[in-house]
């Protein structure tokens, strides 16, 4: 296998939830090696599931591989699947000062931490930067936190869908006209961006690491990630003073430009015609029906002013097909067009497939599924899933052992004092 | 000033959204970038609104303006044969490429990745589309609109009984510029370090689908084998969730799982809601969510968005306020932490941007420059870099090359 482009350097993380997580995958894939940190006494919620051991009754194995929790629910929960590959998992518990010693050793020969827990985890148990900088001076530390651990609102509490309220998307995220308290989404659109831009801190600090020497502490705030991502309605408030409103799926310059109903129950698809030669091709796509013929479609201002009318009579073909149907229709012509995709439609894509985006992972404990895979490709150093997600202090014997050099008789001195283990205590909840 | 990529170079052939955000990362954090725009229009986002005024002019679109700052900008026709010649000098001493061409473009211009490698061998080729450099639908349209479609989020989104919704903006395009970033990052770093390049095909489509959210949707099928619905605002679960108006504005509240709910009672000073046999359990509690919505909605009735948030807070409750634009950018803070920064441009004057997504103490430094006007950089790299001489830019220019 060829030599991965981030071989030899090495991440320890304790990304928790999504953002965190997501970026040191991302560095995984692409040959980082990365140390995950756990511990058996504490069950961080919403990363191995809402709570370690949920209990029995309606509900209780929905999120669970083959909808079954198992005798280890943590190692079967879907959004740690959707994530975690390529990386070597370990567990230590940092409130013990034995914990933080070992913790130290590992930090002396790393490159990268990254951490999102809440506001001054690390400093509480004693592995703040400041600490860590003596222990490597030019490690590379990531703290990723909702508003920043800098600023009159630092430390306070946020999940994604808070970040997108605060950073405006919320507000604009809306059907025209509609009401602000039904703006609330069902994803939390901010994780990707913070994951996505925190892989990107960590490499351009690296970086900067290769040239001077240098490591640094690096405070993101996941809502000033999200800024730049709000750009357009930022510029048009500070260049014209207006405040944007919610457009639903229509555009100022084009139409029909809308999600239409399709055969199918709950079946939609997306149609954006962008010039005039589309609209042509639009309409000899449909048969050239008497109403592609009406003076006020000729043009794209009419179109745009008469746009209700419009989005009905579209409506009315497409409701006659299947969502992939009208996309190859029209696409056929050059008109984008595509289905609004559910889970199992990806699945089953041709594009996907042949692209090879679906990997085929076997887990100890969560038998054999298709995971969803990168959102890149090299073209010389592929990424691929190496390992499977791992399972909770997975990786003791190598990280110990061979990492650190600690004998089979220390490792299992460490498993006696619970330092380390592979199950969550009983009495975690 | 030092800064973190200073020794980076980039060529960047990228127009509209994704690519621009992609090099504008690299500029921001001290690449030197050089966008190359087609002689005449230029970027197809000096067409795209914002406008300054609402006036359509090539130097007056904001979404232009912030997504090239810190960028030299040259012009350059890749359909001459000239052209492509000037292309492929200016390729031999950069360290990156970025591209968001439809697939077909580049190798009909004759500069294909192994092209490009021939000439510089430790290129890394960054090409960002909508659906990849291969595959059935690689050379199938889309927009925002259909891109968005195509990944697992749009589906969830919006009222059940209605159709699904799109984002605001360009999200799915700002991600992929994002991911291309770290990946160009990632292939960069190999490149120094064994000297040969490689090319990163990143495909929006593939970015939807991803780890974190879109993975996870995804995988919950495998797992599960149910398609999720389209579940509205209006939520089955624990609360408070969801947004609710104040005296002066709207806070969005996520307090959906059971251990939110003690906290909320100290909140509101309400210990009584404790024992009521409404509330007493989850159950129960999502029984009578009318009831408890009446109590908690007269409440914030009668305070404003920072008394609710303020308060909210200090019980470890996570309760922002939901910002219309023009409130985001007065909040306290992303004013103490210089979350946005002016910048002058000699057309549309001093005006404020969406600062840098990180800071890194090492190199502080926020962008300074403003978008470049098109061919504004011409003489510098033509005559500075490759050497031409006045009358060979004079030349090119007549003949429309540059």
């Amino acid at each position: 296998m060829p030599r991965l482009p981030l071989e030899g350097i090495r991440v320890i993380s304790h990304g928790i939830v999504y953002t965190g997580t997501a970026a040191a995958t991302m560095l995984a894939d692409m040959g980082c090696e990365v140390i995950r940190v756990e511990s058996i006494q504490r069950f961080p919620a919403w990363t191995r599931g809402a709570v370690a051991r949920p209990p029995k009754g309606m509900d209780a194995n929905f999120g669970y591989a083959d909808n079954d929790a198992g005798e280890k629910p943590w190692e079967r929960f879907y959004s740690f699947h959707a994530m975690n590959r390529n990386q070597y998992g370990i567990t230590l518990d940092l409130n013990r000062p034995e914990g933080v010693e070992i913790y130290k050793r590992l930090v002396r020969i790393s490159d990268i931490v990254l951490e999102n827990f809440a506001q001054g985890i690390m400093d509480k148990l004693g592995i703040g930067y400041s600490v860590l900088k003596e222990v490597k001076p030019d490690i590379i530390m990531i703290s990723a936190s909702g508003l920043g651990t800098e600023g009159p609102y630092k430390g306070y509490s946020t999940f994604g869908t808070n970040i997108g309220a605060v950073t405006g998307m919320m507000a604009l995220r809306g059907y025209p006209g509609d009401d602000m308290r039904i703006r609330n989404p069902a994803p939390v659109w901010s994780d990707n961006v913070a994951a996505g831009t925190l892989a990107f801190a960590a490499l351009t600090a690296l970086h900067y690491r290769c040239r001077t020497g240098k490591g640094q502490l690096i405070d993101l705030s996941q809502a000033e990630t999200m800024l730049p991502h709000m750009g357009e309605a930022i510029m048009d408030y500070t260049m014209n003073q207006r405040v944007a409103k919610p457009m639903g799926n229509r555009d100022p310059s084009m139409a029909p430009h809308g999600c239409y109903r399709c055969r199918g129950d709950d079946r939609w698809v997306t149609i954006a015609v962008s010039s005039d030669e589309q609209w042509q091709a639009f309409c000899q796509a449909l048969g050239n029906p008497a109403w592609t013929r009406e003076a006020r479609f000729g043009d794209i201002s009419g179109r745009l002013s008469n746009q209700d009318e419009l989005d009905k009579l579209v409506e009315e073909w497409t409701t006659m097909h299947d969502p992939y149907e009208v996309m190859h229709i029209l696409q056929k012509v050059g008109v984008p067009a595509g289905p609004v995709v559910t889970p199992s439609d990806l699945y089953s894509d041709p594009h996907l497939k042949e692209r090879g985006f679906f990997k085929e992972v076997t887990h100890r404990e969560a038998g054999t599924h298709l995971y969803p895979g990168m959102s890149f490709k090299f073209s010389k150093t592929p990424a691929d899933v190496r390992m499977p997600p791992n399972c909770l202090g997975e990786h003791n014997q190598y990280v110990y052992g061979e990492i650190l050099g600690m004998s089979r008789e220390e490792i299992a001195q460490l498993e006696e004092e619970q330092l380390i283990g592979d199950t969550y205590l009983p009495s975690v909840s | 000033m030092e800064q973190a990529l200073q020794d980076v170079r980039v060529l960047d052939l990228t127009h509209n959204v994704a690519g621009p955000y992609c090099t504008k990362l690299l500029a921001d954090y001290g690449a030197e970038v050089v966008k190359i725009e087609k002689p005449g229009e230029g970027d197809g986002a000096r067409r795209m609104e914002p406008f300054l005024g609402d006036d359509p002019h090539p130097e007056k679109s904001g979404l232009f303006l912030h997504l090239n700052t810190n960028k030299k900008g040259i012009t350059l026709n890749l359909k001459s044969k000239t052209g492509v010649k000037m292309f492929k000098e200016l390729v031999k001493d950069v360290d990156i490429l970025v591209e968001n061409f439809e697939p077909r473009v580049m190798p009909s211009l004759g500069l294909q990745y192994e092209t490009l490698a021939d000439i510089n061998p430790r290129l890394v080729m960054t090409s960002i589309s909508n659906f990849g450099q291969t595959g059935p639908y690689r050379d199938f349209k889309a927009t925002e609109l259909v891109i968005s479609a195509m990944g697992p989020h749009m589906f969830v989104e919006g009222e059940p009984e209605r159709e699904p919704l799109k984002y605001p903006g360009y999200k799915a395009q700002y991600l992929a510029g994002t991911d291309a970033a770290a990946a160009t990052m990632g292939a960069l770093f190999g490149s120094r370090a064994t000297g040969e390049g490689q090319q990163v095909d990143v495909s929006i489509m593939e970015c939807l689908s991803s780890p974190p959210e879109g993975a996870s949707w995804i995988i919950n099928y495998a797992f599960g084998g149910r398609d999720p619905d389209r579940p509205g605002w209006r939520r089955p679960g624990g609360y408070p969730w969801g947004v609710y108006p104040c005296k002066n504005g709207y806070v969005f509240i996520w307090g959906m799982v059971p251990m939110f709910w003690p906290r909320t009672l100290r909140w509101l000073d309400m210990p009584q809601l404790y024992k009521d046999p409404r509330f007493a359990t989850p159950g129960a509690r999502r029984e009578h969510r009318q009831d408890f919505e009446a109590i908690l909605l007269s409440w914030l009735r009668q305070r404003t968005v920072k008394e609710v948030v303020g308060t909210a807070q200090t019980h470890r409750l996570p309760c922002t306020a939901v910002y219309r634009i023009d409130e985001m950018l007065e909040d306290a803070q992303f004013k103490a932490r210089g979350s946005f920064v002016e910048i002058a441009h000699p057309v549309v004057g001093k005006c404020t941007y969406p600062g840098l997504p990180f800071r890194l103490p090492e190199t502080p430094s926020q962008p300074q420059q403003p978008a470049p006007i098109i061919g504004q950089h011409n003489r510098e790299v033509y005559c500075g870099r490759l050497g031409y001489t006045e009358q060979d830019m004079a030349r090119l220019r007549k003949a429309g090359v540059i």
